[in-house]
């Protein structure tokens, strides 16, 4: 049936990003490469895209600190392995088929990938991942260094996309199509848990981290919404044509002031998890890492406002702070896809 | 499309995805494997080829400086179903599993996570059996165009019961792609190495002295024709690895050496109180008999060594047994072990 060639593909390429991976075996955090076909067709990788991927500081080069990870790694699939959630098994590779990877964009510079001693740095850099059947080391299984450039000490959250595909020269395989991965510095590391008894303090600091997340999600979309409500109604009496001045003059107060209250949230939230987490509690989070985690809870609330009230860039760039516009304040709440068109 | 058409397509995929794959799985990977000694408790062990060097690259330079770093090897855990690792045992599910430093070079570190191992005592989390699979990164940072080695010795600790920490591992890092450990430090087999099976060595300590009994019934073992202990005599070096190691090493006089009838090998006697030595027997096509007593034996140990291992050495010659499964074990006064295979090396002088 002609439409087989068509639909398996198909199927294949979506359960290949849409699902996240099963548990079990090393696979749990690395990528799969496969193939849509047993012996050709387009190039995979299974991976849940969706998930972020944690970085730790690693070194500061110049005014620049480097975070690095090792994770995921590129694979293949065993023989006893099946798409997320199905019962269709990954094709497997015959023998000698290399696999390149190819950056295709990193976020102007900001990410990066080494692997098998090549940094790909550049748009259109690649290197060999491995060949398929190969006796290690040149089999497929490596864990390339992921990197992200953040410009600022350590303690500045950042995240970047890196983007690319597979390729191989093996005639009867296609280039995989173009997957894009977020690196993040953000995410808190695990705590570690003492063996000798419950670890009360490690505990107390999860709880804790929680409790300040939430906290300070809630100051970040709280200020940002009393912001943008006033600017609602500031609209909504320059639509009616009434006098817009007095509620343009709450809409500036409340908007510049939510600067100053989100700095004094977050030194808040950052002093608390410092007493719990810090050297002087369970020592699980350095001041660094927390002022990162800090960083991403507000980056996902600034994103959420962002979802909620439609042109709050827009709106936000209406106001200046000390000269400059009041959104590059809220670098997180991104321009909205239709936002420069239409009045506003 | 129809839904019941895409129905039957799907099912029609699932079939011919289902079908049997044309190629081959993949061999095992270069990484390490994390193991332990004994089934369901022992001292943890690390199999890998310790006499390759970790080969690192140039990843960032400035400022005169070069950091270079791999990621491999990485760690993996001995599968419990398919795999084990020589003289490995797959670590019981739900243990945790600790790296720790303890020496590092200067310019050189280990990142495992979110943590660096730049120092001695520093550890980090590498994760709970059975599902162990982490790639730390390796590090060394050097001045720009400088080649180098430098070393990092790491073990593996758990606070999970019946389990004990694993022997201290050396890595060699370089940037160097033509740098090879020197073979002194190697632990790869010479020509006149002979590793020889284990069928039963037995420690006991009593008050005031110790006892050893070692048969090791291994028709490979040969003689060649130097090897002749009546002329330059014999050293026996008793080793044993763990927690409370111990080094003892017993020079067999020429004059308390006899040939066995028809050249089949030779027969020490230790007769003086001050020779621990009582017997022992080296025969070739048959094997290896040793009995020992007296205080300048080791000490049953408080906790189970890790390995133990004897090295009889004549002229140049050596043979040599390892033995790492306990089949009895009672802290300070007795234990026997299991029968071993031949180690695929001899320990290092």
């Amino acid at each position: 049936m002609p439409c087989v060639s068509i639909v398996r593909p198909l199927i294949m390429l979506l359960l290949s990003v849409a699902l996240p991976r099963s548990a079990g075996a090393h696979h749990v955090v690395d990528f799969v490469v496969t193939s849509t076909e047993p012996a050709g067709g387009q190039l995979l990788v299974s991976y849940d895209f969706t998930t972020a991927v944690p970085l730790s500081f690693n070194f500061a080069l110049g005014e620049t600190s480097i975070y690095s990870g090792t994770n995921p790694g590129f694979d293949t699939a065993d023989g006893d392995e099946f798409f997320p959630g199905t019962s269709i098994p990954y094709p497997i590779f015959p023998p000698g088929i290399p696999i390149h990877v190819v950056l295709v964009d990193n976020d102007g510079g900001r990410a990066s990938m080494k692997i098998n001693g090549v940094t790909l740095a550049q748009p259109g850099d690649s290197a060999l991942v491995g060949t398929s059947g190969a006796l290690p080391p040149g089999d497929l299984h490596r864990h390339p260094e992921w990197q992200l450039a953040v410009q600022g000490p350590p303690g500045t959250f950042s995240e970047a996309r890196i983007a690319f595909k597979v390729s191989t020269t093996h005639p009867e395989y296609r280039d995989s199509p173009v997957y894009i991965l977020t690196l993040t510095n953000g995410h808190l590391p695990p705590p570690e848990f003492a063996a000798d008894g419950l670890d009360r303090a490690s505990t107390r600091c999860q709880a804790t981290a929680g409790k300040a997340a939430h906290a300070y999600a809630n100051q970040v979309l709280s200020a940002l919404r009393r912001c943008l409500d006033a600017v609602q109604i500031h609209r909504a009496q320059q639509t009616a044509g009434l006098d817009p001045s007095r509620a343009f003059a709450v809409a500036e107060r409340r908007c510049v002031g939510a600067v100053d209250l989100l700095a004094r949230g977050e030194a808040k939230a950052a002093a608390l998890l410092r007493k719990r987490c810090g050297p002087d509690g369970s020592a699980d989070f350095d001041d660094a890492v927390i002022q990162q985690h800090l960083g991403l809870v507000r980056c996902r609330s600034e994103q959420l406002i962002a979802a909620t009230y439609f042109r709050a860039r827009t709106y936000l760039s209406r106001f200046a702070l000390a000269g400059r516009p009041l959104h590059e304040r809220f670098p997180c709440v991104h321009q909205t896809a239709g936002e420069e068109e239409g009045p506003s | 499309m129809t839904a019941r058409r895409f129905v039957v397509l799907l099912s029609l995929v699932t079939t011919l995805a289902a079908a049997p794959a044309s190629g081959v799985g993949e061999p095992s990977h270069v990484d390490m494997l994390v193991g332990a000694t004994a089934r369901s408790g022992g001292a943890l062990a690390i199999h890998y080829d310790f006499a390759r060097p970790v080969l690192v690259t140039p990843s960032v330079s400035d400022s005169g400086v070069t950091r270079y770093t791999t990621t491999q090897p990485g760690f993996t855990a001995v599968d419990p179903q398919s795999q084990t690792g020589p003289g490995l045992e797959p670590i019981r599910d739900g243990v945790p599993i600790r790296v720790e430093a303890t020496a590092v070079e200067a310019d050189a570190s280990f990142k495992v996570g979110t943590i660096t191992l730049d120092a001695p005592g520093k550890s980090a989390p590498l994760g709970t059996a059975p599902n162990l699979h982490v790639h730390g990164e390796w590090r060394l940072v050097l001045p720009d165009g400088v080649l180098a080695a430098r070393r990092i010795s790491l073990r593996l600790t758990t606070t999970a019961a019946g389990y004990r920490p694993s022997s201290e591992y050396t890595f060699v890092l370089t940037n160097d792609p033509a740098f090879s450990i020197p073979t002194t430090t190697t632990t790869l087999p010479t020509a006149r190495d002979q590793p020889l099976a284990g069928t039963r060595l037995a420690l006991a300590t009593g008050k005031a002295k110790t006892a050893l009994q070692l048969i090791a019934r291994d028709a490979g073992l040969s003689l060649d024709q130097g090897d002749d202990p009546r002329r330059d005599g014999a050293t026996l070096r008793l080793t044993l690895q763990g927690p409370t190691p111990s080094d003892v090493r017993f020079a067999l006089p020429p004059a308390r050496w006899r040939a066995l009838p028809r050249g089949r090998g030779f027969r020490f006697v230790g007769t003086a109180a001050s020779e621990p030595v009582r017997s022992l027997r080296v025969q070739a096509g048959r094997g290896l008999v040793l009995r020992a007593e007296g205080s300048a034996l080791p000490l049953v140990p408080p906790t189970p060594p890790d390995a133990i291992a004897l090295v009889l050495e004549i002229g140049t010659r050596r043979w040599c047994l390892v033995f790492s499964d306990l089949a009895r074990f009672r802290p300070s006064r007795r234990l026997v072990a299991a029968a071993t295979p031949a180690p695929s090396s001899c320990p290092p002088p």
